[in-house]
């Protein structure tokens, strides 16, 4: 079975690191702008599985915590034990379907925020989630999850669904 | 069985190297400054797209109401400053201290990327310590204060944006001379905090920086007041500003020496 190719992987979410903190600034909404790497996560984590999640998020969170201010490891964790979890659920999710990208691209937003403030209050005093919820994570995770049926129609077009691979 | 076993090889992993960078500031840092490095180039290139010029031209309301706008913005940053200047003449009577004060050199720089995360709020410059950047320089615009250099390569630096929770600036009302610490709120407001329960504080009175704890020159322009409420405690009140800088459209920027 034909798998997925790493460098056209790692040259994806480089670029989707840069468009990220650079050109998505022009449809940002506030301090909300859609999370490329976060949906890259769930596309590779449902279509390749576990281990695969947990390289991406752990490639993903590294770009995260290189471009942000915010303490380096943290993406990196929490983002590697998102695409883990996701990952278990290869064989019950179908990428190709928009439902599903969107509801999972929201549910997994808004969880993946939950667990990284979670984190983040072990090492810093921050707000109470509950401050940032309807300001910040909510938001974030709607503009995501509306965004990702274009994101997975990009992945898909370079990484094609294992169910088309040749064998 | 062998693939369990793997998997929590693999997060064990993760867990340690994740910790690792979590607990180790030179190890962490050393990293980011590689990586920003490495990511300059592509970031530039990737910054400039949207600076080409539109496809479609504007109307001539449009500009003009752009034009009006940014006069309206410099006469408000005008303004700020001679009631700075007028209220320094009666306390110091001395104009000299005052140009002395205004005379500090600025290296400019250009904003290459805004924070990938949303719990910060950061951005890198094409500065760095090749150019006389150093850890804590104060940044402004024309029209106020941006943040502080947190971290500094040969070629790139990132600066904390007022509007970061980490960010905390020691500040002045203009206008009745109380003193309070400005913190960023992740969101488009600051929030001046410790303001005296007596505190003659109003809205749109304008918050300049203190001076006080040597990393911002005194009498830069934060923001204007837009909301005054009481501290659960009853022990002080606190004010929301709207910075004075646009910080959501930052492109070039001055690093104060």
């Amino acid at each position: 079975m034909r798998e997925v190719n790493k460098l056209v992987l790692i040259i994806t979410c480089v670029v989707f690191a840069i468009l990220q903190s650079s050109v998505l600034n022009i449809i940002k909404i506030g301090r909300i702008r859609p999370d490329l790497l976060l949906v890259a996560v769930i596309f590779y984590a449902i279509s390749e599985g576990a281990l695969f999640g947990l390289f991406v998020g752990i490639l993903c969170g590294f770009l995260i915590d290189v471009l942000s201010g915010t303490l380096f490891g943290l993406s990196i964790f929490t983002l590697g034990i998102t695409g883990l979890v996701i990952g278990s659920y290869k064989n019950k999710l179908d990428r190709d379907t928009v439902a599903i990208q969107v509801v999972l691209t929201f549910i997994v937003a808004l969880l993946w925020q939950a667990f990284y403030h979670f984190v983040l209050n072990l090492f810093l005093k921050t707000s109470s989630l509950g401050n940032y919820l309807f300001n910040l994570i909510l938001p974030y995770a709607i503009y995501t999850a509306a965004f990702s049926p274009v994101v997975f129609f990009i992945l898909s077009r370079l990484s094609p669904s294992p169910k088309y691979r040749q064998i | 069985m062998v693939f369990f076993r793997k998997k929590a090889f693999v997060l064990l992993f993760l867990v340690v190297v994740s910790l690792i960078f979590l607990f180790s500031p030179g190890l962490k840092g050393a990293a980011k400054i590689f990586f920003m490095h490495v990511l300059k180039a592509p970031l530039k290139i990737a910054d400039a797209i949207p600076k080409f010029p539109s496809i479609f031209p504007k109307s001539k309301l449009v500009k003009e109401n752009i034009l009006l706008k940014e006069k309206i913005k410099e006469l408000d940053a005008q303004i700020s400053e001679l009631k700075e200047i007028e209220k320094e003449n009666q306390r110091l009577r001395s104009l000299l201290d005052f140009k002395k004060r205004r005379e500090f050199s600025v290296i400019s720089a250009q904003v290459i990327a805004r924070d990938a995360s949303i719990w910060s709020d950061t951005a890198i410059i094409d500065k760095g310590r090749k150019s006389g950047i150093t850890p804590n320089m104060a940044v402004v615009t024309e029209d106020g204060l941006v943040g502080r250099i947190t971290e500094v390569g040969s070629t790139v630096s990132r600066v904390l944006l007022v509007t970061d929770p980490e960010s905390r600036v020691g500040a002045i009302l203009q206008d009745s001379r109380e003193l309070g610490i400005v913190e960023g709120t992740l969101r488009s407001i600051l929030k001046m905090r410790y303001l005296n329960i007596d505190a003659d504080v109003k809205e749109g009175d304008a918050v300049l920086t203190s001076g006080f704890g040597g990393n911002f020159p005194k009498g830069i322009l934060i923001g204007k007041v837009i909301k005054v409420e009481m501290d659960k405690s009853k022990l002080y009140k606190y004010a929301y500003i709207k910075p004075a800088v646009n910080l959501g459209k930052l492109e070039e920027i001055l690093c104060v020496k």
